[in-house]
């Protein structure tokens, strides 16, 4: 029995130890996702534009992205870029990320863009809307509840993925658990409680996308 | 009294294939004009046309006074002459009926809330929908979304009404309280321009009626005369076979 | 939360956390192959060649002669520095050669072999540096070290100083060469060498501690650590060790 104590002291130690680094985590998670989102929008609306220089950047900036894992382009925005830009590391963490699942949401809301049927636009054209009036009122809201599960699967992975920036440095959870396992070699412990407290995040996320979703749901439609 | 639509050796195509071939006619204001004929004859994307939908390769369209030149702030201009009425209703999904009809007026027109809530009601009422006005697109019969369509494009107040077969996606004892609407805007002088197969719909409320074959105009005229008895041998084929 | 940590303390215990690896000795006698877990981003102690990619280093050279005087094959797994030691005790390989330096600390998790290397912390700063010029000049800096090393151990103990841990000391000294680290704190022969290949950096004071190097084994394994104490004593008898030094380190 006083072992068990002896083990449950331990493990609310860690816990004091990992619960500061938790905000540093969150943070970092929502500046990339709310700048993944933001080109992400832009990033579709170049995909779907007709206009080739619009086109075929979006194309590019998309395919790219995809095709480097995202510690190589952390690595690569840090260190490599680091004599031209000397970006600050939450800075370069943050722009890292947000690009890189920027190009996975610019497919996202693409997707969502093309499922809705184009009689929605022209009903909206043929009322006196201009093209941006349409994407703002018609496309954008429709798109949006149709995108809401997989962006929130997104969202998701790149709360996991912001254990990444602790290559360059950063310190949030996975990088304070590796500090309080470096030091005190207790390891079932650390990464028991580093998993518990993102499975805690995350679930709590799915939780609230799954009210978000059903509070934008359309009445009687059912899109999942 | 000079024409409200005014379209004058309208040629246009699809890749290879013609789909409208030197079209001219006109309407006068207060005129109902439907236009028949085989699918794939044209008539859909005429009428498209008459709302700067589909760009035209030569020809000219003028909308009351408005040429259609092909320009986005030009195409606005026109289409706020004009009313659209699609055969899927094309009603927005995410909004209920009340914002449906709300949205254009307040973002196009800018009225404020209570000025478009206004409107929408006015409208909502001339179609029997006042008591579905919380409804979402989802809930409503086809009658009932291709009247709050109908009432959508009153409420930017058009002086030409455009249909594009507004009861084929319906189910036939609902086609009945669609064309009751339509028979009330033509009894109140609106302009419109129906694009249908209800042929006694049609002999009741036209006051003209053209008859489309693979793009062409083959006969157009009186409704009656059109209607009545089809000189030329193809519009008499098509009648026998929609009136059968 | 609580009754989460309760049960998960209650798993743990029911699991066993710390494996028992009493037969180490046997095994290793049997198969003939010592296991060895090893951070290889550390020259000149353990790194791989530019040109094989073969793993060299002082340390390497040190425990093939061991192996060799034991009869026994080396294998080694690649390990980063902050997780060596929870390789070690959750059974990955036997025993750990990495620049570790023998501290308290990490004696309570693992047993140590008599020390074959003497070292100290160095501090390095950008080359054209002029304000930093002992430990007294690091207070409020920004430093740079290895995760889990002594070097940060040492920089947490700064006053005011923000400590930066990167996984491998080289990430540290590239961080320092783009202006964003005013220092490196690390085991001197290591920042000698990288400042040796990459340039732009200079030590500067005298040696922050004295710190000896161990070979590292499960507290279990103390006939392991025997015989590898017994090869040490060997090799250093033959001055071995110094002639190491010399082709490594340089004096």
């Amino acid at each position: 029995m006083s072992e068990l104590l002896n083990q449950t002291d331990i493990m609310i130690r860690i816990l004091m130890f990992l619960l500061p680094a938790v905000p540093a985590t969150v943070k970092i998670t929502l500046l990339s996702f709310a700048l993944a989102i933001v080109l992400g929008t832009v990033g579709a609306s170049g995909r779907i534009s007709r206009l080739k220089y619009v086109n075929i950047p979006a194309k590019i900036y998309i395919n790219v992205v995809r095709g480097i894992p995202l510690l190589v382009q952390i690595f690569f925005i840090y260190f490599g870029l680091g004599k031209l830009l000397n970006l600050d590391r939450l800075l370069a963490g943050v722009l890292a990320i947000g690009i890189c699942y920027g190009a996975y949401i610019s497919e996202i809301v693409r997707a969502g863009i093309q499922a809705i049927p184009k009689g929605q636009t022209e009903a909206a054209l043929s009322l006196g809307m201009s093209r941006l009036q349409s994407w703002r009122y018609i496309l954008l809201p429709q798109a949006f509840r149709l995108i809401i599960p997989p962006l929130a699967n997104e969202f998701i992975a790149c709360l996991k993925d912001s254990s990444l920036v602790s290559i360059i440095g950063l310190r949030e959870l996975t990088r304070a658990g590796t500090e309080y396992y470096s030091q005190h070699f207790i390891d079932f412990h650390t990464w028991f409680l580093v998993g518990l407290i993102y499975l805690s995040i995350t679930l709590s996320l799915t939780k609230a996308a799954s009210v978000l979703e059903n509070k934008y749901r359309i009445p009687g439609l059912g899109i999942h | 009294m000079p024409a409200i639509i005014e379209v004058s050796n309208v040629s246009k195509r699809f890749g290879d294939h013609p789909a409208l071939e030197n079209i001219s006619f006109s309407v006068e204001p207060g005129e109902v004009l439907v236009i028949i004929g085989p699918s794939g004859s044209g008539k859909s994307t005429l009428l498209r046309c008459l709302n700067a939908l589909e760009p035209i390769d030569s020809g000219s369209i003028v909308i009351a006074g408005d040429p259609i030149d092909g320009s986005a702030k030009n195409a606005h201009r026109v289409r706020l002459h004009v009313g659209m009425v699609f055969q899927q209703f094309e009603l927005f999904i995410h909004l209920n009926v009340l914002e449906n009809l709300m949205l254009a007026p307040r973002v196009v027109n800018r009225l404020t809330k209570s000025e478009a809530e206004k409107i929408a009601g006015r409208y909502l009422e001339k179609v029997g929908l006042q008591n579905k006005s919380k409804s979402y697109p989802s809930q409503l019969s086809g009658g009932e979304k291709q009247r709050t369509a109908i009432a959508r494009a009153l409420c930017l107040k058009p002086k030409i009404m455009l249909f594009d077969e507004p009861t084929s996606a319906l189910d036939p004892e609902m086609t009945g309280e669609v064309l009751a609407v339509m028979r009330k805007l033509a009894g109140e002088g609106m302009t419109m321009v129906i694009v249908t197969h209800e042929i006694g719909f049609a002999r009741e409320v036209s006051d003209r009626a053209i008859f489309m074959d693979a793009g062409r105009i083959v006969e157009a005229g009186a409704t009656s005369d059109v209607l009545g008895d089809a000189r030329h041998p193809r519009t008499a084929e098509f009648l026998r076979k929609v009136l059968r | 939360m609580k009754t989460i940590i309760f049960l998960a303390t209650a798993l743990c215990l029911a699991l066993g956390c710390t494996a028992d690896h009493g037969d180490t000795y046997d095994r290793i006698a049997n198969s003939g192959i010592l296991r060895l877990g090893t951070d290889a981003t550390y020259p000149p102690f353990e790194f791989n060649d530019e040109k094989t990619g073969r793993l060299i280093g002082f340390d390497i050279d040190l425990i093939n002669a061991i192996c060799r005087e034991l009869n026994l094959k080396p294998e080694f797994t690649v390990v980063p520095f902050s997780g060596i030691i929870g390789g070690l005790n959750s059974g990955k390989y036997d025993c750990i050669i990495s620049a570790m330096t023998i501290t308290e600390d990490r004696q309570q998790a693992v047993s140590f072999s008599r020390p074959y290397y003497k070292a100290g912390q160095a501090i390095a700063v950008p080359i054209n540096d002029t304000t930093i010029t002992g430990i007294a000049d690091l207070k409020g800096k920004k430093i740079g070290v290895q995760l889990g090393t002594t070097g940060e151990m040492k920089a947490k103990e700064i006053e005011d100083a923000q400590v930066i841990s990167f996984d491998n000391i080289g990430a540290a000294f590239i961080d320092m060469e783009n202006g964003r680290l005013d220092a490196v704190l690390n085991d001197y022969p290591t920042s000698m060498r990288v400042i040796a290949v990459r340039g732009n950096a200079k030590i500067v004071g005298t040696l922050l501690s004295e710190e000896n190097y161990g070979i590292a084994v499960r507290k279990s394994d103390s006939e392991l650590l025997d015989s590898l104490n017994s090869a040490l004593g060997r090799l250093m008898e033959r001055n071995f060790i110094d002639s190491l030094n010399a082709y490594w380190i340089g004096g």
